[in-house]
């Protein structure tokens, strides 16, 4: 198990699985408000669905009214466990997840998590801000 | 991020549960902008109007909110779903919904503007003003050109800000984060039309990691429409804020060749031809009106062709007379709304569209859902009148 350093943003705990996008996400565009997939064609994780994992992607991009959508995945109990962005916090995912109560963290060096693999096990922890990856 | 005695309490809910989560966004996106401090603002502009962005969740939560909240400062709102003086062939539900949305922010006291432009519309407060704009490019042209600080805010984030009328005092709030450390060079690139601002904005945005960037080859004096075009297509691929013109910054470049010029249009143009075509994204101005109308001439569309405005530019047009020379030429006004996610547009009804508009291309792709001829304005007019 390694256990790496994060900065939390929105507190609280969350144990499942990584699914991890290398592209910046723009959530209005990309996420189906209503179950969570990835509905953009062009994305390699197409059909792959945000509920109940802990979505892992560099930032979030464009529209800021992607906030809302996080929300209205909370909601209907579509939404990630937790979210982990890899390079910076933008303020459409902070505020998003504060209003939705999903944990919300973020590392400064995003290396670190490169090695990281789809349906890896994670444990984000906020309180300590660390998270846990156990190995597959 | 320290918060002063008062604000505390609010977070720990002296004012009630929704003060309570206003001041918990605030802090959130304080502490992923590592502001040390709030600040007054004194302009909050909202989006997350039009039922098609925000749906149910958004507006049963609006209308919780709106039991509770008076806005703290003068709050303008984006688009909503279509043009409240004209005759709708929308569903009942996307209607009730809509004005559930409408009346909510009424009842916060929020500015009934129905613009992404509010800029050219309201007085501007002084350079250097803290403000909270959501809209992307309008967060992109205010940092850019009128010198209020804004960071690029999102629906909820500006929301707090109009209900607390405090922001982070952070990134693009701070005049120091407000220098570029990389620049975008295009070179032999000709940026010409609108469009092509759009695309060196767009490509721009997916290349930027800061909040501010230099095109280091563009004048530093630009027009209001490629002014406009630049910022959209900057908002909608990026995280970035701000630019900045002119040969003056240094600091790493990125160059911009026309391989990826082209590369950005074909992502963005998907058809040669179209049914429809649409103007807007952001919505137009007194200045692409007096163009559109310069380059119609006299002539007539061929084909249906709707211009999205806010009501007080079109107001304004129709004062002068340039709104009825431009309706002439067949083309019909829709305001109140605007281009993105409009619910007036769907697979259902078109199989594809024309704009000159990146931002306009990008969403109609990607969440209407229809075909996309990205063209300038002049090109549209010449082949389509």
């Amino acid at each position: 198990m390694n256990k790496i350093k994060c900065i939390c943003i929105v507190k609280g705990f969350a144990k499942g699985e990584a699914l991890i996008s290398n592209t910046p996400i723009n959530f209005l565009t990309m996420i189906d408000a209503e179950n969570g997939e990835i509905k953009d064609l062009n994305h390699y994780l197409y059909g792959k669905t945000l509920k109940d994992k802990i979505f892992v992607f560099p930032y979030s991009v464009g529209s800021s009214v992607g906030a809302y959508v996080l929300y209205s995945l909370k909601k209907k109990s579509a939404g990630p466990l937790a979210v982990v962005c890899s390079n910076k916090m933008d303020i459409t995912t902070a505020s998003g997840c504060a209003i939705s109560n999903i944990p919300a963290v973020y590392l400064k060096h995003r290396n670190i998590i490169d090695a990281l693999k789809n349906s890896q096990a994670l444990v984000v922890d906020g309180e300590r801000e660390q998270i846990l990856i156990y190995p597959n | 991020m320290r918060l002063t005695k008062s604000e505390e309490k609010i977070l720990a809910g002296s004012m009630g549960e929704i003060y309570a989560s206003a001041y918990r966004v605030l802090l959130a996106i304080g502490q992923a902008t590592e502001a040390e401090k709030l600040v007054p603002i004194e302009w909050a502009h909202v989006s997350g109007v039009n039922y098609n962005t925000i749906g149910d969740a958004g507006v049963d939560f609006l209308q919780e909110v709106s039991k509770e909240v008076r806005f703290k400062v003068r709050t303008t709102i984006n688009p909503m779903g279509f043009d409240r003086t004209k005759p709708v062939t929308l569903s009942k539900n996307f209607l009730s919904k809509q004005m559930q949305i409408v009346e909510s922010y009424r009842r916060m006291g929020a500015i009934q503007s129905f613009s992404c432009t509010p800029y050219e519309i309201f007085n501007l407060p002084k350079r250097g003003t803290p403000v909270s704009f959501a809209e992307s490019s309008a967060a992109v042209f205010s940092n850019s050109f009128l010198g209020l600080m804004t960071n690029k805010e999102s629906a909820l984030s500006a929301l707090a800000s109009a209900i607390t009328g405090k922001s982070p005092y952070s990134d693009l709030r701070i005049e120091e984060s407000r220098s570029p450390r990389v620049a975008i060079k295009h070179g032999g690139v000709a940026i010409n039309t609108e469009t092509d601002y759009g695309l060196l904005g767009y490509i721009a945005g997916k290349i930027a990691k800061d909040s501010c960037i230099a095109f280091s080859d563009l004048k530093s004096e630009m027009e209001m429409m490629p002014a406009k075009a630049i910022s959209s297509g900057l908002g909608t691929s990026g995280s970035c804020g701000m630019f900045t013109t002119g040969s003056k910054q240094a600091g790493d470049s990125v160059a911009i060749d026309d391989e990826e010029m082209t590369r950005a249009k074909d992502e963005l143009s998907t058809d040669e031809d179209g049914d429809l075509i649409l103007f807007g994204s952001p919505q137009l101005g007194l200045s692409e009106l007096t163009y559109l109308h310069d380059l119609i001439a006299g002539r007539k569309f061929d084909k249906r062709c709707i211009i999205f405005c806010s009501r007080y530019v079109h107001d304004q047009a129709r004062k002068i007379g340039l709104a009825a020379k431009v309706e002439s030429s067949g083309a019909e006004f829709m305001c109140d709304s605007c281009m993105c996610l409009s619910p007036l547009i769907t697979r259902d009804n078109t199989d594809s569209i024309i704009t000159n508009s990146v931002k306009g291309a990008y969403y109609m792709k990607n969440s209407n859902r229809v075909g996309v001829a990205l063209k300038d304005m002049k090109t549209i007019v010449g082949t389509y009148s």
